[in-house]
């Protein structure tokens, strides 16, 4: 996707002459309604933000409160920012993102319009609150709105003119806001500035919501009939999975911080160069429009170097940016007069503002298209945790001086400059990563549609770190349904790793894991078990100090709900080892080692497994033992449950197998029909001489 | 008491058995308890012993919940309640509100500080080291009670008018010639249904089972799906609930103790009874509560005051450690890891070590340290003065700390007590004995070594987070009941003396006298590091078993460690003594240890550098900002342990490291040590996705420092 770069310099005289074919063309050649809709609904909940925060010092004087107070009524939107944008976003990923972001534009109307009514400054934090949930709501829906309506290429130019709202709310807002306080007081403007918003909620009418990862997507499919979504703490876990992800929200979080310092300006000007409404306004608004300025060079610029995959660029432009808008704020805070704290906020907000387009774009290209609203809405989190500052910054400015509160910004550009310096080298990686996943997706769409086997288990490129030691790498694995999938190796191959990075036991530090044709990389082992992948470990297996019968009965735990099944259940683990059903009230830990199989066995049949994994069935076992237990998984996996073997013993493995894999150092050495590793003297020596050969053998595990 | 015990864990398996033997256990202490007290045993006594033993059983069912889910001792178990008993007298005081709504309300409130602390502590630590999340406790501990501060000051007048639990039940009865009230008559009411309670939930919910399981097999108990940290949380609510029942039930008989870390005396009555049942059996807690609970009021009955028994319970409980059965499972072994294991600070590497400017850079800074500490004193008021020697002392006992538990890995709760020794026994020989001050040094320092070889003997057999509750005992014991004893005793001040022409009353003398002690520390502490006896300390901490089979014995090492530990913490006691001019058993808490340790774990365990970095985070906390002195230790432990294993100590060498990176980078020196494990966590090891390092390049064990590589 990052390929279909657009040749900018040939077609630049035309575009001069066609303003809006040169906006199309820079937004990767998408229509301009859906981004005009969003932003002037954006732009109109940033104008009334923007009057909030003018009005500072009028609202302190009309409830006779501290700065530090008024502050404080960024709180409860911080509060609120803490969980509603990642439930939010939770949300986005299952509705209707257009109907979402009209009801958030209702619900912010209704309590912006109720702000300039209030009777007490109680109320006003309840108000101000419930709008802020209104754009909690929209946020995560406009960012991933935008990311299916405009490509890779068109994304960052896109972002910027969206979250430019914020620049031209402050610019627009504090100017005629600024007026339109001194005329009619700060009260009633607030019943003037939201109105126009029913204009942008009357164009939000008319967008039609765009299919999912609508860019990313390789084969034409529908996600209509994808298995039901993770739980929301799993849906979280994915994000992790991409680095980059992690870093820039990270970035954000600092970014915000700097914001939220910065929200102290008009306190400044005020206290410290005695500066009015009107003026501050103007001071404010031509700052704010030097950050329009800013904010669209950063987005051509990023989505340029995004579209060459120019990534380590991108991330050198933000590092640099937000350092240079730390030193400005130093600038700004040590300014001796009005006119060098002006000029140095001038370049501070543009700068500032240069950083976040692209970084909206990197958050929005390094995550899987499924989960993207959501992404954003952590994001949000972020943001909120790094806005907090302010009420820090306006105790500290009253305490001290407004100038401290600036010099404390510093600190966190500083911080996020570092980080964005860093986090360059992953993003190639994770958008690498969401393609594949994206293709994985699809085949197995394909499939079932067109009523074939899909894979059951895809693990793709899959690294293991325990600590500083890697233990995998990059390995592939695919298990079918209905298929029995032998996985052999050398001792310390990574088999039991590998499969404790499946069933999410080892969170992997790269790579992804596809179950059913969905991620399930790096999610809770209660999580995958409840999907279906029931992990038979080896070794230990059952709970010694508890007696068989409730050794079984946490087989259903899952299930305990559902009394009948659990029943059913017990009964059929009986019936399929009669020997438990002789022991029912004996403690586990006194079973032989064959019992204690077979009850890690029924344990697992118990706990609906569609892919059981087993590791090392034969260990220390008697070899009848053995076949009996054996002849059990077959029977299972003739009931159409896929099974996953790890065995040392050969003979067992592929007795039982259709496929083999077999794993060394880390790697998959050999993948194909269990029949034809007989045929590998090459291999199978390795496993009966595994023991010889690694004394023997000091070359790094990296050769190939 | 250790027979029944023994007995309790050889039928324990048993479920149908568990309750007689309970009751039966129970029967026979009581029948012993009577036989042994001289002037017998009025039935009043017996009766009002079981109910405080009741009380105690409720805190320790808490530790018993929470350490069969998690394998760790939860030394908060005492102050979760504390704020939520405080809501609920203070509505009843201040707002009228109905006994049992506001009980309600204070109970919701334990429970939610527990979960609270839970989500915020525990579920970070999950995967840590068991001793790692046992300390943790200790610094919840302090929050908490800072908590119970918090939640007195809601209300306009926090401490006027004082909060009201009274019971509602107004009957009362005698028996002999004691008297019981509704107080009484409600533990007796809701202690049967706790109980009752509690097993049902054990027995017959879903979750009861699901505790056991993941306990038993974390790993395997979340494959059949069972969620362990939401196990964990509901076990901490259920523990929060039991401890704000205890508050609630405790508080019309022995009153709120405001801001206290949740007496440690109190945390032992509770522990002692659940390490007699093994820390598993509910029922065998109770038993043995009661037990205990009726011996206690037995020996207040004969002797007058509770202290002798706090003496019983170190020794009950160091016995029940002893015949604990040892169970050969991993689960054990990690719960008696080694505090140092995480954060260990790499000696300069050798390639390094020999370079002229690594050498030349390493005396400057240790001669700058030594400078300023001489010079700093100069241009200080006399109060300051004073403070820095206090400070110096304070970094003397803190050395000793990372010696015993740093270094030998000895987990000691109570290295304060070592210090009252050194002082009360000092006092006593130069005021009432006479003894020159010099002569009465040495021997209170070796009586200090002597004492902490004491201590040691059953640390050989004991280890991780139980030694850690045995040396608590061991402080309790001290404050409560030895230094009682006349040889603890001394009337009026000690003079400092005058001594070499020079006069020690001056506080700037007796600054560099300390100085000059805390200087000689550090030289014995690092010195030990670097010898032939430190390696084999280090090597025993690491791994005994390794170490035995390199004939490397794990007994001299340890009672060696403990014997130093024991003589400068007792040096220091003594520099104490004669710094305040006059001690009492009050200036030697229990908490003052705990808060030592606290401190040790964020300056960082294990180094010199650590030791002195932590007696300033204490006093200097201590001096600056004295209201936020608990919650700061609490927090920096907490922060510490989740975030900062090394400690402020670890960072300063991990910015020692970097620098020696770089000097190697420049200088083209191979130092695998460094790099080898530079591996960007989570981050691809190379541009195409081929592993950096292999294998077999990289030591999954630390080495184990060579004599000539030191630690700064």
């Amino acid at each position: 996707m990052s390929a279909v770069s657009a040749p900018a310099a040939t077609e630049a005289p035309s575009a001069v002459r066609r303003p809006v074919a040169r906006l199309r063309h820079e937004l990767g050649g998408a229509a301009i309604y859906p981004l005009g809709a969003l932003t002037a609904m954006n732009l109109l909940d940033d104008f009334d933000q923007a009057v909030y925060s003018l009005v500072g010092p009028e609202i302190v004087r009309h409830f006779n409160i501290s700065a530090a107070t008024y502050g404080l009524s960024f709180v409860p939107i911080i509060v609120f920012g803490m969980f509603v944008p990642v439930l939010m976003g939770w949300i986005t990923d299952r509705v209707n993102r257009v109907f979402l972001s009209i009801v958030g534009a209702l619900v912010w109307l209704v309590f912006a319009l109720l702000t300039g009514v209030v009777p007490a400054f109680v109320l006003l934090l309840v108000v101000r609150m419930l709008a802020g949930i209104g754009k909690s709501v929209s946020e995560p829906a406009h960012n991933s709105l935008i990311a299916d309506y405009y490509p890779l290429h068109g994304r960052g130019f896109a972002y910027a003119i969206h979250r430019n709202t914020y620049a031209v709310g402050v610019a627009v807002g504090t100017l005629a806001g600024g007026y339109i306080v001194s005329q009619y007081g700060w009260q009633r403007a607030f019943l003037i500035v939201p109105l126009p918003a029913l204009v942008a909620i009357v164009m939000l009418f008319r967008l039609r919501e765009p299919r999912r990862g609508h860019y990313e997507r390789v084969a034409d499919t529908d996600y209509a009939d994808l298995p039901e979504p993770l739980k929301l703490r799993q849906s979280v876990k994915l994000l992790y999975n991409s680095q980059s992800w992690k870093r820039f929200a990270w970035v954000w979080l600092f970014l915000a911080a700097g914001l939220g310092m910065t929200a102290v300006l008009p306190f400044y000007f005020d206290a410290t160069f005695g500066v009015g409404p009107f003026g501050r306004g103007v001071v404010l608004s031509v700052t704010a429009v030097t950050g329009v300025i800013g904010s669209l060079i950063g987005g051509l610029w990023g989505q340029r170097m995004l579209a060459r995959s120019d990534f380590q660029k991108v991330s050198a432009l933000l590092g640099w940016s937000i350092l240079i808008a730390a030193v400005s704020l130093v600038g700004m805070a040590w300014a001796p007069n009005l006119g060098v704290a002006w000029a140095a906020a001038i370049v501070h907000f543009s700068l500032r503002t240069l950083a976040t387009a692209p970084v909206a774009a990197i958050l929005s290209a390094v995550v899987p298209a499924r989960i993207r609203g959501q992404a954003f809405g952590l994001a949000g989190l972020y943001f909120a945790a790094g806005f907090s500052l302010l009420p820090i910054g306006l105790s500290y400015g009253e305490k001290y001086s407004y100038r401290v509160s600036l010099l404390i910004g510093v600190v966190p550009l500083l911080i996020g400059a570092a980080v964005a310096f860093s986090a360059g080298k992953y993003i190639a990686d994770d958008i690498k990563r969401v393609s594949r996943l994206g293709a994985a997706e699809a085949e197995v769409q394909r499939r079932r549609a067109a009523g074939e086997k899909i894979d059951l288990l895809e693990v793709l490129d899959l690294e293991v770190r325990y600590g500083t030691v890697q233990v995998l790498f990059g390995v592939d694995l695919r298990v079918a349904e209905g298929e029995t999938v032998a996985l052999l190796g050398t001792n310390g191959a990574g088999k039991s790793t590998l499969l404790r990075a499946v069933s999410g036991l080892v969170k992997p530090s790269r790579g992804a894991v596809l179950y059913e044709g969905r991620d399930v990389t790096g999610i809770d082992a209660e999580a995958t078990t409840a999907l279906g992948i029931v992990h038979v470990p080896g070794g230990r297996g059952v709970f010694p100090g508890m007696s068989v019968r409730r050794n079984l009965n946490l087989g259903t735990h899952l299930y305990a709900g559902d009394k009948k099944y659990a029943a059913e259940a017990f009964e059929r683990a009986l019936h399929l080892f009669p020997r438990l059903g002789e022991r029912l009230d004996t403690p586990a830990g006194s079973l032989s080692g064959g019992e204690q199989q077979m009850l890690c066995l029924a344990q697992a049949f118990m706990a609906k497994p569609k892919l059981l994994i087993i590791d090392e069935l034969s260990l220390g076992l008697a070899p009848v033992v053995v076949e009996d237990l054996l002849q059990t998984v077959e029977q299972i996996n003739a009931d159409g449950v896929a099974v996953l073997l790890v065995e040392q013993s050969v003979n067992i493995a592929l007795s039982l197998a259709d496929r083999a894999y077999f794993m060394e150092k880390g790697q998959v050495r050999y993948e194909g029909p269990a029949a034809d590793l007989l045929g590998r003297d090459d291999i199978l020596r390795s496993v009966f001489l595994a023991g010889a050969r690694d004394i023997g053998d000091l070359s790094p595990a990296g050769e190939r | 008491m250790n027979a029944i015990s023994v007995l309790y864990d050889r039928v324990a398996t048993r479920p149908a058995v568990r309750w007689p033997t309970g009751v039966a256990a129970f029967v026979l202490a009581i029948a012993a308890t009577r036989l042994l007290a001289p002037d017998g045993l009025p039935m009043g006594v017996v009766v009002l012993g079981l109910h405080l033993g009741a009380l105690n059983a409720l805190v320790a069912l808490g530790l018993v919940v929470i350490y069969r889910a998690g394998k760790y001792v939860n030394f908060a178990q005492g102050g979760i309640g504390a704020a939520g008993a405080v809501i609920a007298g203070k509505l009843i005081a201040n707002n009228d509100l109905n006994y049992f709504l506001a009980v309600a309300i204070g109970l919701a409130a334990s429970v939610a500080i527990a979960g609270a602390a839970e989500l915020a502590f525990v579920k970070r630590l999950f995967e840590a080291p068991r001793l790692i999340l046992t300390v943790a406790t200790i610094g919840m501990a302090q929050l908490f009670s800072g908590f119970e501060v918090a939640a007195a000051s809601f209300w306009t007048d926090p401490l006027a008018v004082r909060p009201n639990l009274d019971s509602p039940i107004s009957a009362s009865y005698t028996i002999g010639r004691t008297i019981f009230g509704g107080a009484h008559i409600a533990i007796m009411i809701v202690f049967p249904l706790v109980l009752i309670g509690l097993t049902a939930f054990f027995r017959y919910s879903r979750y009861g089972a699901a505790v056991q399981a993941a306990a038993e097999n974390a790993d395997r108990a979340r494959l059949l799906g069972i969620s362990v940290r939401r196990v964990s949380l509901i076990v901490w609510m259920i523990a929060g609930l039991l401890a704000g029942i205890t508050a609630v039930l405790q508080a019309p008989i022995v009153g709120f103790t405001f801001g206290a870390a949740s007496g440690p005396d109190i945390m032992l009555r509770a522990l002692a009874p659940a390490m007699l049942a093994g820390m598993s059996s509910l029922s065998g807690t109770v038993a043995a509560a009661l037990a205990l609970g009726v011996m206690q009021q037995a020996f207040v009955w004969n002797t007058g005051s509770s202290g002798f028994s706090n003496l019983v319970l170190l020794v009950v409980i160091v016995g029940a450690l002893l015949v604990r059965r040892r169970r050969a499972t991993r689960t054990v072994e990690s719960e008696e890891a080694s505090f140092a294991a995480q954060a260990l600070v790499r000696p300069i590497p050798r390639e390094l070590a020999g370079l002229r400017l690594v050498k030349s850079t390493r005396r400057c800074l240790i001669g700058l340290a030594v400078v300023v500490g001489i010079i700093i004193p100069l241009p200080l008021s006399v109060t300051q003065q004073n403070l820095a020697a206090l400070i110096v002392i304070y970094a003397i006992a803190a050395l000793s700390l990372t010696l015993l538990s740093g270094q030998a890995g000895q987990i000691s709760f109570g290295h304060w007590a070592f210090a009252g020794f050194g002082a009360l026994l000092g006092g006593h020989l130069i005021n009432e004995r006479g003894w020159h001050y010099l002569l009465t040094a040495v021997a209170v320092c070796l009586c200090g070594a002597l004492v902490a070889v004491l201590i040691g003997l059953p640390a050989l057999r004991i280890r991780g987070l139980f030694l850690g509750v045995v040396t608590l005992a061991f402080a309790v014991a001290c404050t409560g009941y030895v230094f009682g004893l006349k040889w603890f005793q001394f009337g009026g001040y000690v003079r400092r003396p005058v001594a070499f022409g020079i006069d020690f009353n001056k506080d700037l003398w007796f600054y560099y006298l300390c100085f000059g002690m805390l200087v000689l520390t550090g030289i014995v502490v690092r010195n030990v590091r670097v010898s032939r006896w430190g390696r084999h300390m280090l090597a025993v901490r690491d791994n005994d078993r390794a170490a035995a089979a390199f004939g490397v014995g794990s007994v001299w090492p340890r009672l060696a460690a403990f014997a130093t530990a024991g003589f400068l913490g007792a040096m220091a006691g003594y520099l104490y003594m004669l710094h305040q001019t006059a001690v009492g058993t009050r200036s030697f808490p229990v908490t003052t240890s705990l808060l030592l340790f606290s401190a040790v774990v964020i300056g960082g365990m294990g180094t010199v550098t650590g030791g002195i970095i932590a007696a300033l985070y204490l006093r200097g906390i201590q001096y600056f900002a004295p209201e936020i002195q608990l919650v700061s230790t609490s927090l920096g432990l907490l922060v510490v342990l989740m975030f900062l294993p090394g400690g402020i100590g670890g960072l300063l060498f991990a910015g020692r490291d970097a620098a020696l990176r770089v000097l190697a980078r420049r200088w083209g020196i191979e130092v695998p040590s460094l790099t080898a494990d530079r591996g960007d966590f989570g981050g691809p090891p190379g541009s195409d996705g081929a592993p950096d390092v292999a294998l077999s390049d990289v030591r999954l064990e630390p080495s184990a420092p060579t004599p000539d590589a030191v630690p700064g």
